[in-house]
């Protein structure tokens, strides 16, 4: 009788483990919804997308993006949980499903395409560049010579950009802006290159030491919510939830926010209105 | 949702640049290996000298390097220095640091050997007419080797692992090599496992070594 009360049990178990299919495994949004929060991953060390101010707060453009969401989600914009995280630990991150998803000042690419989700772009950045005042270099074909050594963000199309528009120049690879900066600061690197309104923070705070080239190295770079893959009823939330920021319902206060953020307006809510 | 795809084909086709990162990962590894266990040996005489101006900069060298971390140690020689205009190169300064500290620690092992073999051996040695140098040499220090293979061996894997630190002042070692590679195709799963196998296998075989080592020296004495 106990043996076949413990086989039986033990059927139960492996059906149970193996029986149902994905359909039966529940969208992260109602998930999301039933706990009431959104927990999402982030980062502190790209101002102005997300950084840690004066007053210990975690701010920036990413967070109050992540509050719009949260808003979305519960009426309530204090319903988000941020987790910030190092740039490589983005991934897994939403792979493991330990955050609901990211914005963390991040480029959509076909190769990520492969591992995980993004929504519509929500923001688009180019790239500049950024020189030591100390530097005699006002283009930045001029930076384009063995005596100049560039900070850049240990990724491929960092490197990609450095080997097509300074390739003679000499690269240094760091894991953050924050170190690249550092980098140029005291001396062992000329110049860095990363997103526009990240360098146009930096030149603002470091006015007398830095300024920044006229040129881009690219002027596109589609920034965009990620997450796991395979969850079409989360995927279509989020990224309707960025369409409405876009041109929808949620444009004011997206326009408020990109205000705040990058001292100019988004593009317009109708392209073919204009302003 | 969605299961996760462990792509394996993903690992083969970009196997050239974890051999790339590899090898840098065993210069740092070696330099910093070989400048600890000789710099550590010169500050273990300092620490047991009776001599001051010996003893109190070995301990001074060892309590500071030990007592903060190697990863400020390594900004403090890049980015520190260059602004006082020594330009240190990325691997320069990252062999120096875990080389620096580790010196400190295999400093303590060493002199916790010596002073293990207790001082009747020594003063048997010197009864029988040795000279202080020559018992050091030829009772103390053989019998201190045999107890220390063990906690050098378990130094020297610390020092392999701690490489990958240095990837944060921009070498291009395996760690560097791995985040650039995750970074761009989101193959996290792929790419950490890999790089967690390729380490095991160069602390492996420094452990295993030691063990061949250590037998050998107990067959001796």
């Amino acid at each position: 009788m106990r043996r076949a009360a413990i086989v039986s049990g033990a059927l139960a178990l492996v059906l149970a483990w193996t029986g149902p299919g994905p359909h039966a495994q529940e969208s992260r949004l109602n998930v999301v919804l039933k706990r009431g929060e959104v927990i999402i991953g982030t980062t502190s060390a790209a101002p102005p997308f997300g950084f840690i101010d004066e007053k210990n707060e975690l701010v920036g453009f990413d967070i109050d993006i992540g509050r719009l969401v949260a808003k979305a989600l519960f009426d309530d914009p204090t319903k988000a949980k941020f987790m910030p995280q190092s740039f490589e630990a983005r991934w897994a991150s939403v792979q493991s499903g330990k955050v609901d998803f990211g914005i963390m000042s991040t480029t959509i690419y076909p190769d990520r395409l492969r591992k995980v989700a993004f929504t519509r772009p929500y923001v688009d950045s180019g790239i500049a560049v950024l020189v030591r005042k100390d530097v005699n270099v006002s283009q930045m074909l001029e930076l384009n010579n063995e005596k100049y050594t560039m900070a850049i963000l240990n990724n491929p199309q960092s490197a990609d950009r450095h080997k097509r528009f300074t390739p003679k120049a000499k690269a240094l690879t760091f894991d953050s802006p924050a170190q690249m900066l550092l980098a140029v600061k005291t001396g062992q690197a000329q110049g860095m290159q990363f997103d526009v309104p990240v360098i146009n923070w930096m030149v603002a705070q470091n006015a007398s030491a830095v300024k920044k080239l006229p040129e881009l190295m690219t002027p596109a770079q589609n920034n965009a919510i990620f997450l796991q893959q395979g969850d079409f009823a989360w995927w279509h939330f989020l990224d309707a939830v960025v369409g409405e920021m876009k041109e929808g319902s949620l444009y004011d206060d997206y326009k408020t926010i990109y205000h705040k953020w990058f001292g100019v307006d988004p593009p317009a809510q109708r392209w073919y209105l204009g302003k | 949702m969605g299961g996760y795809f462990f792509d394996f084909g993903f690992i083969y086709r970009n196997l050239p640049i974890f051999w790339s990162g590899l090898g840098v990962t065993l210069e740092v590894s070696v330099l910093a290996m070989a400048g600890a266990v000789v710099g550590g040996l010169v500050i273990a005489f300092g620490r047991m000298s009776r001599r001051v101006w010996l003893f109190a900069p070995a301990t001074a060298y060892v309590e500071f390097l030990r007592n903060t971390p190697v990863l400020i140690q390594m900004f403090g020689l890049y980015f520190g220095l260059a602004v006082l205009g020594f330009r240190l190169s990325p691997i320069t300064a990252g062999v120096l640091a875990l080389a620096g500290q580790n010196a400190a620690y295999l400093a303590e092992i060493y002199r916790a050997g010596i002073e293990s073999v207790g001082r009747r051996q020594l003063e048997a040695a010197l009864a029988l007419g040795m000279r202080r140098w020559r018992a050091m040499r030829l009772v103390v220090v053989p019998i201190a080797v045999t107890r220390l293979v063990a906690p050098i061996g378990n130094q020297l894997v610390v020092i392999i692992k701690d490489t990958s630190l240095v990837s944060s002042i921009s070498v291009y070692e395996l760690t560097m090599e791995g985040k650039r590679l995750a970074e761009r195709s989101a193959a996290t799963y792929e790419v950490f496992a890999t790089i967690a196998v390729f380490y095991l296998v160069l602390t492996s075989a420094v452990s295993l070594a030691l063990r061949f080592y250590e037998r050998r020296v107990q067959l001796i004495f």
